[in-house]
């Protein structure tokens, strides 16, 4: 990897995403704010986030490990426990399933 | 003046408080990111510069595949702009909120805006200056502490041990974020999202931002035929000690945040539990 060419990366990504960033801010966005759209935004970007996190490359489905790992998450979320505590279960049954499922899955 | 000065110390750690739930669940991913960004062959003091600078996980982590595989920096640039277009709407959607505050203070709570921030920001209906940059703060400085531990790791820690932490941190708030919508409704919520996912992808690169702009449509359209949002919780008495109106009476206070925001994954305070009116929830 390139320390110069990742040094721009960074740098015009990180000026790009804070325009983005700042948009709303300005005086100049009310009209782009009345819809009720917004409403419902936060919840799509979760949630494709969270299905593109765990898909495969190939398809919307997890691998069995992840499969597993995402079903404890979701519930430990579902129960309301610590978000901390949901991710470190998460990450552990994940190395748990990776070390111990056959290869095969 | 000295009563004013604490009350805003009051104020930010009170914000502070309320992210440290999400500051926690950086930690985990931000190790993660600067252990794969050194394992990548990225300079540690770079993959630091990008969590201070960029500061968005899932762009930062998606950059790490480009640069490693030898695209050209400006790819590997338009690629994270692409995973960060999501800041736009989240930024059209917190405006309203951060417009009262000047120029100055509007600039850096920008920086510092993402998604848990964002959904932080939106549990409490009329947050003050200090209580936001206690939150927008908290999670800043747990992303790049953790990346740069995360750095210093690197070398040491199976690559496996992280690579779920990113999946397990937006599988949680995703969870979250559907207490937002009626219960019945939320595992067809929770299809739509895979089917959005999954018919998106025909678009290559612009897949995630299709996917979003699908989903809110389709969310924005159910909701006008169905009752998608949950009822906002049920309130309740005031406490008859604390001798002040319940929160949602103050007039500095509307009524209820809009009914069931779905990206503020928790309900806010209880009416009448806490006279700060920055008092959130549950902070997670």
């Amino acid at each position: 990897m390139s320390a110069t060419g990742a040094l721009v990366a960074v740098l015009v990504a990180a000026a790009g995403t804070y325009a983005m960033r700042l948009v709303g801010l300005s005086r100049t966005s009310h009209r782009l704010t009345g819809g009720r759209w917004l409403r419902w935004i936060p919840l799509a970007v979760l949630l494709v986030l969270a299905v593109t996190a765990v898909s495969t490359a190939a398809t919307p489905v997890p691998s069995p490990p992840t499969a597993m790992a995402t079903a404890l998450v979701a519930t430990l979320a579902a129960r309301r426990a610590p978000l901390l505590l949901s991710v470190l279960a998460g990450c552990a049954a994940y190395v748990a399933a990776t070390a111990w499922l056959p290869a095969a899955w | 003046m000295g009563g004013a000065a604490e009350a805003e110390h009051g104020r930010a750690r009170a914000g502070v408080a309320h992210a440290l739930g999400a500051a926690a669940g950086y930690v985990p991913v931000g190790v993660a990111f600067g252990a794969i960004a050194v394992q990548a062959g990225m300079p540690g003091g770079l993959a630091v510069l990008m969590s201070v600078t960029v500061y968005a996980g899932a762009a930062q982590l998606a950059s790490l595949q480009a640069l490693a595989a030898g695209a050209h920096p400006l790819v590997a640039a338009a690629g994270m702009l692409l995973v960060n277009l999501r800041h736009v709407p989240m930024s059209l959607a917190v405006g309203p909120r951060l417009r009262r505050f000047d120029r100055r203070h509007r600039a850096l709570l920008a920086q510092t805006l993402t998604d848990e921030a964002f959904a932080l920001d939106l549990r409490v209906p009329a947050p003050s200056l200090p209580f936001l940059y206690g939150i927008h703060l908290t999670c800043w400085v747990a992303w790049v502490g953790s990346t740069a531990a995360g750095v210093a790791l690197g070398p040491v820690l199976p690559a496996t041990w992280t690579a779920f932490a990113l999946p397990g941190l937006f599988v949680a708030l995703a969870v979250e974020a559907l207490a937002g919508v009626r219960g019945r409704l939320r595992p067809l919520v929770a299809g739509a999202a895979v089917v959005a996912v999954a018919v998106s992808r025909l678009a290559g690169g612009l897949a995630d931002v299709l996917a979003v702009a699908g989903l809110t449509a389709a969310l924005t359209a159910a909701a006008g035929r169905w009752r998608l949002a949950a009822p906002p919780p049920t309130a309740a008495p005031a406490a008859p000690h604390a001798g002040l109106p319940p929160a949602d009476a103050r007039a500095d206070h509307p009524p209820h945040p809009p009914p069931g925001p779905p990206g503020a994954p928790r309900s806010g305070p209880a009416p009448g539990s806490t006279p700060d009116p920055d008092a959130p929830g549950d902070p997670r």
